[in-house]
């Protein structure tokens, strides 16, 4: 499995500070900070959208969440601290923006032209083929399982992306797995 | 071939596939997505336009209308500001951001207009009605009322140097400028009423901090959560400092080896003090020594099983009330069944059943005193029945301008004054052709919190 360093996007650029600190005017650091946000998502984006495909179970939902939360980042740029890691801030994000009251009607009013996935068509219909057997796991059962087998996070790591504590991280993990035996 | 081992086989090769195929998937160009975030500025109108249109769609199909008025006459108050919000959801259309109230009718003007509003995706946690006003407390932060407007007197702070959301808010303890605000690993103590804060950390045990708290005086307090695997044990901690430091007491163990819920703690005194979990009362007489299971007897006129027990209610000369549900299906949701309100006038020597009410499945309750009791049934929402001579006589008001949405819980101050959490309803799932499902979402359906000043006759909002 392929480990989730959660420090993966802590740039090396020079750290942008807020206006409030008179280091740099707003314009100046959403300039600084692009070669920043380029390579966060260069090494975020997959985590980002793994993790949201492990709450929701949907590919397209996933992808969706991803950008989202990556637009969010964004738009914040020049209040981020590029010298610290995003990649919590953007998988808090995301797992927000999934259980957002508003998520399933904007599905409906996205706009703008979907993105080209061409390249990774062969993975989305492979992954039809899982998509029932996770189907039967509830989207913390996913996410808790997924963030500590497969990212291979401890369990209070993920439960600090998920919200709760680690004890309910391991149980939510146990579960999943106990269904995704049953699984077919 | 050992089955469970064939077991660990399959789970283990479900989650090696999930891993090579979406290792697999393609990241879009940052290109895209940058122009994307163009776009949907230069689109914002129709957008938001849609979302209006869908949004009336779904608050009409809802069958919701009243909460057009509720919230046109909102509105004006003023909103939050979601600038100091760590999280996402900034760019959503937020409750009060609606739309929908600008094409509502004109509404009479309200006692109270709310000054701030839930931000999205914040939660109440915990709210008390304590007079003309009360206090709230959300996931993110502790606001005051003093019944004319709402002051945040705390707001979950971001870490310095870090991109990582605070934890929620789990409990408060609000007596007077004295204030306990615990998250999980933390409490906030503000003894100058939300002028300047001290923190001290909680017990490593409690990982996801405390459920129940209760704070007897300024120096001695508790706080309890369920904790290890299954939360069949409950870990219960006292300071006598204060918050400063806090000491293990015994561990107490569920009464029915089932797990254990969200364990709540009231206590009178130092010594002496209840905890439930909802289905099992304990009770100490020795500061948290030790526990014995409260039984409480059973009127003859009651049928059923112990289903529910609410938080004990406590006075000042060690009377105290708590409310048991008894019904044909404990642990449903929604059975009718009959609530037995018992008093004890002895600290819990002796405890007798006061009144009985026939529970139609839902009845909401607020144990105001040892003697002021209010019940409203949130699947009728025709009339609030209270007592404020134990249960002897109960006088019921009729609700002329009733509460929008469906109502969770309450708590009222005296028979008169009284707030109430209203949740909307889920958003139709919209269909949306192909084979991926778009409602596999955990969703929080937002809440408010409306209030009564004349017992619940009328009802307006305070909080949107």
């Amino acid at each position: 499995m392929m480990p989730l360093d959660l420090s993966v996007s802590k740039t090396t650029a020079e750290p942008v500070r807020r206006r409030i600190d008179g280091s740099a005017t707003a314009d100046a650091a959403a300039e600084a900070a692009v070669p920043a946000f380029e390579m966060a998502y260069e090494q975020a984006w997959l985590p980002v959208f793994r993790f949201a495909l492990a709450w929701t179970n949907d590919w397209t939902a996933a992808e969706d969440l991803a950008q989202e939360s990556f637009l969010r980042l964004w738009h914040r740029r020049d209040e981020v601290d590029w010298s610290e890691p995003v990649l919590p801030w953007l998988l808090v994000t995301t797992r927000r923006s999934a259980t957002d009251r508003f998520r399933r009607l904007r599905r409906s009013l996205t706009f703008g032209a979907p993105f080209a996935t061409a390249p990774d068509s062969d993975a989305r219909l492979e992954w039809l083929d899982l998509r029932a057997g996770f189907g039967r796991l509830s989207p913390l059962e996913r996410s808790a399982l997924v963030l500590t087998t497969i990212e291979d996070l401890d369990a209070a790591a993920a439960g600090a992306i998920l919200g709760i504590g680690a004890n309910a991280v391991r149980s939510a993990a146990s579960r999943g797995r106990q269904k995704l035996r049953g699984a077919r | 071939m050992n089955p469970d081992r064939d077991d660990v086989t399959r789970d283990e090769a479900l989650l090696r596939r999930w891993n090579d195929v979406t290792v697999r998937a393609a990241r879009p160009p940052s290109s895209d997505l940058l122009a994307r975030s163009r776009n949907s500025r230069d689109r914002r109108s129709p957008v938001v336009g849609a979302a209006v249109a869908l949004l009336a769609v779904a608050v009409a199909t809802a069958g919701v209308g009243a909460w057009i008025s509720f919230r046109n006459g909102l509105i004006a108050g003023g909103s939050a500001s979601p600038s100091s919000i760590p999280a996402a959801a900034s760019a959503l259309p937020t409750a009060t951001e609606s739309p929908i109230a600008s094409e509502a009718p004109t509404v009479k003007p309200k006692p109270s207009a709310p000054s701030v509003a839930l931000r999205q995706n914040e939660y109440i946690v915990e709210f008390h009605r304590t007079g003309a006003g009360g206090w709230v407390l959300t996931d993110q932060r502790l606001l005051l009322s003093d019944g004319t407007s709402w002051r945040t007197c705390l707001d979950r702070p971001r870490a310095p140097n870090s991109n990582v959301l605070p934890d929620p808010l789990r409990a408060a303890v609000v007596d007077g400028a004295s204030i306990r605000v615990f998250d999980y690993a933390s409490m906030a103590l503000s003894t100058d009423g939300c002028a300047t804060w001290t923190e001290d950390l909680l017990p490593s045990a409690l990982p996801a901090g405390p459920t129940g708290v209760s704070f007897p005086s300024a120096e001695i307090g508790y706080i309890a959560a369920s904790v290890g695997p299954n939360n069949v044990a409950a870990n219960i901690y006292r300071t006598a400092d204060g918050g400063g430091h806090w000491v293990a007491m015994p561990t107490v163990k569920s009464a029915t080896h089932l797990t254990l819920g969200n364990l709540q703690l009231a206590f009178a005194d130092a010594d002496h003090g209840w905890m439930t979990d909802g289905t099992t009362l304990w009770y100490t007489s020795n500061g948290a020594r030790t526990w014995a299971v409260t039984h409480l007897p059973v009127p003859a006129s009651v049928s059923g099983s112990s289903d529910t027990i609410q938080t004990p209610v406590i006075g000042p000369a060690g009377e105290a009330t708590v409310v048991a549900k008894y019904d044909r299906a404990p642990g449903m949701d929604g059975v009718a069944g009959q609530l037995v309100f018992y008093r004890t006038a002895d600290m819990g020597a002796h405890w007798t059943a006061a009144a009985v009410v026939a529970d139609p499945g839902m009845l909401m309750m607020s144990l105001v005193d040892s003697v002021t009791w209010v019940i409203v049934d949130p699947m009728t929402g025709t009339s609030v029945r209270a007592t404020d001579d134990g249960g002897k006589t109960w006088h019921t008001t009729a609700v002329s301008e009733r509460w929008p949405f469906r109502a969770s819980s309450m708590s009222f101050a005296d028979a008169a004054r009284g707030w109430l959490i209203v949740n909307e309803p889920e958003p139709p799932c919209p269909q949306v052709s192909g084979a991926y499902a778009v409602c596999d979402y955990a969703f929080a359906p937002p809440q408010h919190l409306v209030a009564t000043e004349d017992g619940g006759a009328t009802w307006h909002m305070v909080l949107p």
